[in-house]
């Protein structure tokens, strides 16, 4: 009884540490961001990873998100012969919702994870702690890039996951399921308003920090060996994924 | 292949998404970038519900611009409306509220008028507003159309379907079985009669082959007898001849006078003719105001003020009796009859119209003066001559109980008159003024007229009893009246709508 006590006291204080360590963390990155000299090239080597090697895999997510969405508003329109606003609710359900979680998931999945096991295990082979005695300050030099890196990527990825959604709605509707096109782009047209596109955006952003904040300061704190740099990937993109979840909807509530 | 490096790959890749987004952006935002441009002008509706800010402004359906905001103001709603530069919104446009399909965005739709109208400036109202309906109006009106329709066959049903009117179809069947039956009888009846008429045909040749000798002497001796009194008698004959080639030349006279007479109507007649078919005409014409009235939105409400209407109509019609007569006076005096042929229109028991054509002997006073010089002394000596001629009478009659007053041009002249009824109208006192004239005294005249069914009447009195020119004559005269339905109808214009009872 008593241990069960102590494992909910153990765990809440872990969580508790573990938002001030984030905070912490995410105040030092953004502080060390603006102070010279400006480690530009580890930024953009950190963009390439964490947005030009996704596009692929978020190129197929949307493609496939937005097919499926036809797919399925397609049945369901049909039965009170609106297949017209098939275009509508999928360019809506991706510049809203899906465009940006999805790619905050994929981008968890694929960049977050990889970040929580680099910077673990520079911990773990203490690298990190060279860095210090070699006084370059290792938030400035890892954290910093890489969490400017998500906020700036996954805007962008995301319109793209919006564009290669909405294309992949229009091949399925219109190819597969004779929607008169022009019918589709025009009532696209008519019901999405760039507002809806901005707001997507702005989630994508909040995402992207979420998740390189999340998965650098996994990594950071590394502590046991080669397993300790898995627990870090894995709790990295656990609760990257849900966090980003749960901001969706509490994001979704204040703008729409 | 082209070794990159990690800035020009995350350029690439930056420069895409920003590409993307624009075109996106651009693609549903219409023409949201210009928004500033252009200009504001506004309309006040009664209610704009369902139209929110942004919502499309479009002219035959382009869209032109956008609603830049909607503000309350005097319980109006003001719409302010942000219309792209280059289009330019006449003053006579209508705005109008409308719907994308059934359950779409409402979007405000400018209608334009007269492609001359000057352009409304920046700042401007649009005052011409039209609304549209909406579903709720749409179903109200509907329900009201399937009330009236429901009513319409209500009183079809009441016509056709209701005791009387099964009695009054009950009713002709009969009608139509009686008549069969009668002709059948007609021809069974004829047969016999036939048959008779023949059997005494025959007898009648058998005794004239009999007889006919008989006959022929007999015959021989009625002429002789005839001859005799003809030598007898001639010179009676003689002036009998002579009264009746009198009476001939006589009635050539009157021929003469009726000739005469069509000679006068005829002109009018034409006139008459050419005045309906300038009427027709207009009619004709009148095509275009019917297309007009059946566009028109309010015809639904009118129609029913129409059938309101028709019905106190043919109510009227129901109550409106028409009269014709005749009555001749003898004028003893004159030793001449005065004819009245009337007309009489009875709208309301108590009010009529009377139209009358009199063929007065003395209508026509003609005053001759000769001076007659006799040894340096003149004498003047008046004459008066009357003559026959034709008068008419149009008057309007009101009638309070026992008393009816009446007024308007007695034998073409105007006059004013009385009728006083006694016993349940059977006995009638009548007392006329007209002819109104100073030097020969007003035309008085006073009588009785007695009915003697619904008929017949007759009536005496004294006619012209202060006349300076000695026309003072009593008179009695017989006369009679019908109603005539047929011309009630006819003069009523739905003749063709009202059923005959």
């Amino acid at each position: 009884m008593r241990e069960l006590f102590e494992n909910i006291g153990k765990w809440a204080g872990r969580v508790v540490s573990a938002a001030g360590g984030m905070a912490l963390m995410l105040f030092q990155a953004i502080l060390w961001l603006f102070v010279p000299p400006l480690k530009l090239r580890n930024t953009f080597r950190q963009m390439e990873f964490v947005g030009v090697k996704s596009l692929f895999v978020v190129i197929l997510t949307g493609a496939f998100t937005g097919a499926v969405l036809a797919l399925q508003s397609y049945n369901a329109l049909k039965r009170f012969g609106a297949e017209s606003l098939v275009g509508p609710t999928v360019a809506l359900s991706m510049a809203r919702e899906l465009g940006p979680v999805l790619t905050g998931l994929m981008v968890t999945g694929r960049a977050g994870s990889a970040m929580a096991t680099e910077l673990g295990t520079m911990r773990v082979t203490e690298q990190i702690d060279a860095l210090y005695t070699m006084a370059v300050n290792p938030v400035k030099y890892l954290v910093s890039p890489r969490i400017l890196s998500g906020v700036l990527m996954m805007p962008v990825l995301a319109i793209i996951t919006d564009f290669v959604g909405v294309l992949g709605g229009y091949f399925v509707a219109v190819k597969m399921l004779g929607v008169n096109s022009g019918v589709y782009i025009g009532r696209t047209v008519d019901f999405v308003k760039p507002q809806d596109i901005f707001d997507g955006l702005i989630k994508a952003s909040v995402f992207g920090l979420i998740l390189s904040l999340v998965a650098c300061y996994h990594g950071f704190n590394t502590a046991g060996g080669a397993a300790g740099v898995g627990e870090a990937a894995t709790k990295s993109v656990v609760l990257g994924s849900v966090l980003i979840l749960v901001a969706d909807y509490f994001l979704t509530s204040v703008m729409f | 292949m082209l070794k990159l490096s990690p800035e020009a790959k995350v350029g690439i890749f930056v420069l895409i998404g920003i590409i993307l987004l624009v075109y996106m952006s651009l693609r549903v935002g219409g023409i949201q970038f210009g928004r500033q441009e252009g200009y504001e002008i506004f309309i006040k509706f009664d209610s704009v519900a369902g139209l929110d800010k942004d919502a499309s402004v479009r002219v035959a359906g382009v869209e032109v611009g956008r609603v830049q905001g909607i503000t309350l103001q005097n319980n109006k709603a003001k719409v302010v409306l942000r219309i792209s530069a280059d289009v330019k919104i006449g003053r006579d446009f209508t705005a109008v509220l409308k719907t994308k399909g059934l359950l779409g965005e409402r979007y405000v739709e400018l209608v334009p008028g007269s492609p001359n109208a000057p352009s409304i400036e920046p700042g401007g109202e649009l005052t011409r507003i039209t609304t549209y309906t909406d579903m709720d109006k749409l179903i109200t009106i509907l329900n009201d159309v399937a009330v009236d329709i429901k009513k319409v066959s209500g009183s079809l049903a009441n016509v056709l379907g209701g005791t009387e009117g099964e009695a009054s179809l009950k009713n002709i069947v009969t009608n139509i079985e009686d008549i069969t039956e009668r002709l059948d009888n007609i021809v069974k009846t004829n047969d016999e009669k036939f048959g008779t008429i023949m059997t005494n045909f025959e007898a009648f040749s058998v005794l004239l082959k009999e007889k006919g000798p008989e006959i022929t002497d007999g015959l021989q001796a009625v002429s002789d007898n005839l001859n005799e009194v003809i030598a007898e008698n001639r010179d009676t004959l003689k002036d009998g001849f002579g009264n009746l080639k009198a009476a001939t030349a006589k009635l050539g006279d009157t021929m003469d006078t009726i000739n005469k007479l069509a000679k006068n109507v005829e002109p009018k007649i034409d006139e008459s003719v050419n005045g309906i078919n300038s009427i027709v005409k207009k009619i004709d014409k009148g095509e275009g105001t019917l297309g007009k009235l059946v566009n028109d939105t309010t015809v639904h409400d009118n129609f029913n003020k129409t059938l309101t209407g028709i019905n106190s109509y043919l109510g009227k019609v129901e109550s409106f009796k028409t009269f014709i007569g005749y009555r001749g006076e003898y004028l003893f005096d004159a030793s001449d009859t005065k004819s009245y042929l009337s007309l009489t229109l009875q709208p309301k028991a108590d009010k009529y119209y009377l139209l009358e054509i009199i063929d007065d002997p003395r209508g026509k006073k003609t005053t001759t003066t000769t001076d007659t010089a006799v040894a340096g002394t003149t004498t003047t000596t008046k004459e008066v001559k009357t003559s026959d001629s034709l008068k008419f009478s149009v008057q309007v009659a009101k009638r309070f109980k026992d008393l009816a007053l009446r007024g308007g041009i007695i034998e073409s002249t105007g006059g004013v008159g009385m009728d006083y009824y006694m016993f349940k109208d059977r006995l009638r006192f009548t007392f006329e003024a007209f002819d109104f004239d100073k030097k020969r005294n007003p035309h008085l005249k006073a009588g009785l007229r007695f009915s003697l069914n619904k008929y017949f009447f007759i009536t005496g009195g004294y006619d012209d009893f202060v006349s300076k020119l000695k026309l003072a004559s009593p008179y009695l005269g017989i006369g009679f009246h019908f109603e005539d339905e047929d011309i009630k109808y006819l003069l009523s214009s739905a003749s063709s709508a009202i059923p005959k009872q």
